[in-house]
């Protein structure tokens, strides 16, 4: 009896003993088990071997790997904000989110586009509710086909849809960074949103900040928003985040955003939104008035420099996406000062001793001065009989052009060129805030310079400053010192407090001249040029007026009021220019006391009486009307002078 | 017997040993998927205990009537895999099917039921000892092989192979034969992956990954860069473990395992590996090694032939398992959709693992007298 040679070894043969069979099966079976499990076990020691080698002697190179999977993201912190000296805000930036939806999806190898979002029903309705319904499921769902059905999809497959720009409700932005690691095809983008809640007050001293895509974080373009650039935008964060073999960054739910933390960088400005107001009111009846091409109104502290206002028309409103700032008026536009500049040409030709305080002057209505064989007639621009003879202070209140070219002639060629150069008339500033390319330089055609010209520097022709430098230049007549000061835009950055710009030299040394001056320019009120503008004011203002011809066409005038007030304890100076104003609907002719002094007067007025609580001239007894907002937090060296508020 | 009986005499050595390392799955889960909304951790510790009340319900009926129902299983596991095929969902290939407010992958489940097919198919017979004899286990194991193949999930379609040849071999089949089959196999599955359409694209990247790295150094350089970014992000992981586990001044585990996709499923290894580093690994292949040394001692126990063959196929399920799932993320193997049992989550792969574990037992505590089909003259 033999054992069939097919049968398998797990059963017993029939002719076999038992326990012979038992024992032979036992052993099969437990060589096979054995081996089974020795297999097992070679593989588990092979891996071993492989952990081992990663491990322990591998994992320094894993180490410089991960260090080299890096990518450095350079993330942009949150614009800082803009405000007032009092605190008052001018611009503001806000984290906001845009939410887009990926329409598209992934291209494959084989061509087809792998679409994100599979069931478009379904994502509609949670993403809406996500959104509080707006917009709507519906609205959502057919966006989603219409673009699927339409198109356009990028070479990856990409088609992203902008489903809602600009959300702000912290709800919803919490809501939104959850969702977006958990709903493939919800898209959600960082961004800043740049608020001007005074729309265009101060627009082009503040300026505007915006991005080129809508998604970044917003740029400085003009103004103080590009003056202060570096500042407002802050140190950007390199944040190194894991990106996998492709250089494509993780999407974790730990990521964070560190640009919602703006704290430090807030830029305080020298601008005081209620004087601002006080000029935008000024300027709005100036052109309703005199129709002019353009305007600008300063008003500085001639303290310090502060530029307390600085509005402009055409305005820009940096609020509106659309508007563009153009020219900046005050820094940018460089015009003949006109008859405001006479009283430098007086004052330096006191303070050189070349005319005498009291020295008779006889105001003629023309002049014939010869210099170095070259002659020229002055003439002034004032028609009918002269109103002199008078001294320099009758000469400046009726802006005699004859006897400016007289005190001119008298300083010579070269002392009109040391005021004009101490004057900084072809300098830039260096005032913070301001970009440099937004400050254009006066202009002196040095090449063309006649042997005569300087006589007409003397009533401020044949050179041009920017309206800017002439209101700082002004502020040397609202100084004790009588030295022109340096504009100070920006009043404090993180904290710091910007220090007062430096001041000019001294224009004149005697007080006693200095007095000549002061009544010489408060002459031009009480009895000069611009008696009419300031009959029955409220507050003594001195000034002058100034009524440039342009030389392009007929009529085309530039007109300007420079003052300051109280008269006799200056606390503002301030500049109105017009650009070419029209003659009135009433016949009346545009002259710098008929189309700028009076808004002038509105500024200074409003500002001293109703905003310092200056007591006005024409009041019973001392009335302090409301003053200005709270200064509790503004830096202590920020606060604008407070005495006799 | 009552389940009662079957607990008693069950070699509890398995099942402590596999709630040992679900309990290490379990922590591995809960670093792996830190951060994340979904808590993990919790739902597998769900499904453990879903698990351990399918397991007393295989305890229940002896093991026989399971393996004399095996037509009525393996009809029912094919069909559900036809289903899945029609009504399949996933985020990569179409593995799961709703059930209730679940998702079944019923490819988990056919393994099992492919081995109470195998068992029962091979326990009496003796066809096998030639090679026309592994026909009809063959056709049993390439019905549901082509119907996962199709899904597509590779990887659970791989492991049906091992089992077909551990039962064989098991059964007494001739080692000549296994290897000439297993040789014309390989020759016919490289072939087949140049065949387009046969597989997916992410399929053969990951392949040609995996033969481009051990054999290229150039192209090893640009598949690290781009297509086998996974097992690239696995083994970073691992090898930042060192000998005790990442430290805090590298970041910690979670800085070091959260580029590591699938990490919380087939790459849970990659976790565990930073989390614990050298002495952690060899301690978790140790566990594994006393596990699977458990369940084959019982087979060595069991004298009749479809249990033995159950016990074996439950042994081979997770043999390979462990060393497939450990090789492609170590990078000795490509990368495939196998999970590592007990550690990797995933309801369907727990289910499938406890219920294995049931049967085990159930074979262990239950061994019947019988030998053979004809009677036996004891001496």
């Amino acid at each position: 009896m033999t054992a069939p040679a097919a049968r398998p070894v797990t059963e017993l043969p029939r002719t076999v003993p038992v326990g012979l069979a038992r024992r032979t099966l036992r052993a099969v079976q437990r060589f096979r088990t054995t081996f089974v499990f020795g297999v097992v076990l070679v593989l588990f020691g092979a891996l071993l071997v492989r952990l081992c080698r990663l491990q322990l002697f591998s994992g320094s190179d894993y180490r410089e790997l991960v260090a080299r999977q890096q990518s450095v993201d350079s993330v942009k912190p949150l614009r800082g904000a803009i405000v007032d000296r009092a605190g008052r805000v001018l611009a503001l930036s806000r984290p906001v989110r845009h939410v887009l939806v990926e329409a598209g999806g992934v291209v494959l190898k084989s061509g087809a586009i792998k679409l994100t979002v599979d069931d478009v029903s379904r994502f509609a309705v949670t993403l809406s509710e996500l959104l509080e319904g707006v917009p709507s499921a519906k609205e959502l769902r057919e966006a989603v086909q219409a673009r699927r059905r339409d198109g356009p999809f990028g070479r990856s497959g990409t088609s992203q849809i902008v489903v809602r720009r600009n959300i702000d409700d912290p709800r919803i932005v919490a809501r939104l960074d959850e969702a977006r690691t958990r709903l493939p095809g919800l898209v959600v983008l960082h961004a800043d949103r740049r608020d001007y809640p005074n729309g265009s007050w101060g627009g082009h001293l503040i300026g505007v900040a915006r991005t080129g895509d809508a998604w970044g974080a917003p740029t400085g373009l003009d103004g103080v928003e590009r003056g202060l650039e570096e500042f407002l935008r802050g140190e950007t964060v390199r944040r190194s985040r894991p990106v996998d073999g492709r250089g494509r960054p993780f999407v974790t739910p730990r990521s964070v955003d560190p640009r919602d933390d703006a704290d430090g960088r807030t830029a305080w400005l020298a601008m005081d939104l209620v004087v601002q107001g006080f000029c935008e009111e000024a300027l709005d009846e100036l052109m309703a008035a005199w129709a002019p091409k353009g305007a600008v109104a300063i008003v500085m502290d001639p303290a310090n420099g502060d530029v307390l206002a600085m509005a402009q028309r055409p305005a820009f409103d940096p609020s509106v996406p659309s508007d563009e700032a153009g020219q900046d008026l005050a820094t940018q536009w460089t015009t003949e000062p006109g008859s405001t500049f006479k009283p430098f040409t007086f004052a330096r030709a006191l303070d050189a001793g070349v005319l005498g305080p009291a020295e008779p002057l006889e105001m003629p209505r023309s002049r014939e001065f010869t210099v170095r064989g070259s002659t020229t007639v002055v003439r002034d621009a004032h028609e009918g009989e002269s109103a002199g003879p008078g001294t320099v202070v009758d000469a400046c209140a009726h802006s005699n052009n004859p006897d400016a070219a007289l005190a001119a002639f008298r300083l010579e060629a070269s002392g009109m060129q040391r005021l004009l150069a101490d004057l900084g008339v072809e300098a830039k500033f260096p005032v913070l805030g301001i970009p440099e390319s937004r400050e254009a330089k006066g202009y002196i055609p040095w090449k063309r310079l006649g042997a005569t010209d300087h006589l007409r520097w003397g009533f401020g022709h044949a050179f041009t400053m920017t309206p800017l430098r002439l209101a700082a230049s002004y502020c040397a007549f609202a100084r004790d010192d009588f030295r022109p000061v340096t504009p100070r835009v920006v009043l404090a950055v993180g904290g710091e407090t910007v220090r007062e710009g430096d001041l000019g030299p001294v224009l004149v040394r005697d007080p006693a001249k200095r007095a000549v001056m002061r009544r010489a320019l408060r002459a031009v009120v009480t009895e000069g040029t611009a008696v009419k503008a300031f009959a029955g004011a409220r507050v003594d203002v001195s000034g002058k007026t100034g009524t440039a011809r342009k030389p392009v066409g007929e009529g085309y005038y530039s007109c300007s009021f420079a003052g300051f007030a109280p008269a006799d304890a200056p606390r503002l100076v301030c500049l109105v220019m017009a650009q070419e104003p029209s003659v009135r609907a009433d016949g009346a002719k545009p002259y710098g006391g008929a189309v700028a002094a009076p808004a002038v007067r509105h500024v200074l007025e409003r500002t001293l009486i109703e905003y310092f609580g200056v007591a006005p001239k024409d009041a019973p007894e001392h009335v302090v009307p409301a003053g200005p907002a709270s200064d509790a937090d503004l830096p202590a060296s920020a606060s604008p002078r407070t005495e006799d508020r | 017997m009552t389940i009662a009986d079957r607990l008693r005499k069950a070699p509890w050595s398995v099942p402590i040993l596999a709630v040992a390392l679900t309990a290490v799955g379990v922590t591995t889960i809960a670093t792996a998927a830190e951060g994340h909304p979904v808590e993990y951790a919790w739902m597998q510790v769900r499904w453990a205990f879903v698990g351990a009340a399918a397991a007393l319900l295989v305890l229940a009926p002896a093991y026989l009537r399971i393996v004399a129902a095996w037509p009525v299983l393996y009809a029912l596991g094919t069909s559900l895999l036809v289903v899945v095929l029609f009504k399949g969902t996933g985020q990569s290939a179409g593995r799961w099917i709703g059930v209730g407010g679940f998702r079944m992958q019923p490819s988990e489940f056919m393994k099992l039921l492919l081995v109470v097919a195998l068992a029962a198919t091979l326990r009496y017979s003796r066809e096998h000892r030639r090679l026309r004899g592994f026909a009809r286990p063959m056709v049993l194991v390439l019905v549901p092989f082509l119907l996962v193949v199709r899904q597509p999930d590779l990887g659970t379609a791989v492991l049906f192979v091992p089992l077909f040849f551990a039962l064989l071999y098991a059964a007494g089949a001739r080692g000549t034969h296994l290897a000439g089959v297993a040789l014309a196999g390989v020759v016919a599955a490289v072939g087949l992956a140049f065949v387009p359409g046969v597989l997916k694209d992410y399929q053969r990247d990951r392949l040609f990954a995996f033969v481009a790295e051990h054999t290229d150094a150039k192209a090893a350089s640009a598949l690290k860069q781009s297509q086998s970014h996974q097992l690239h992000q696995g083994l970073t992981s691992i090898g930042l473990g060192g000998w005790t586990g990442v430290s805090d001044d590298d970041g910690g585990v979670v800085e070091a395992t959260r580029d590591v996709p699938e990490r919380h499923s087939d790459f849970i290894f990659p976790v565990f590996a930073a989390r614990f580093g050298f002495l952690g690994v060899t301690g978790l292949l140790l566990l594994y090694a006393a596990f699977l040394g458990a369940v084959l001692s019982t087979a060595g126990r069991v004298r009749e032939p479809s249990g033995r063959f159950l016990v074996v196929g439950v042994f081979a399920l997770f043999a390979v398992q462990v060393v497939v799932n450990l090789g492609m993320t170590v990078g000795l193997l490509p990368v495939v959709g196998v999970p590592l049992p007990f550690m990797t989550y995933g309801g369907s792969s727990l289910l499938t693992s406890f219920l294995a574990i049931g049967l085990v037992m159930n074979v262990g505590a239950d061994p019947p007298i019988e030998l053979g089909r004809v009677g036996i003259d004891d001496d």
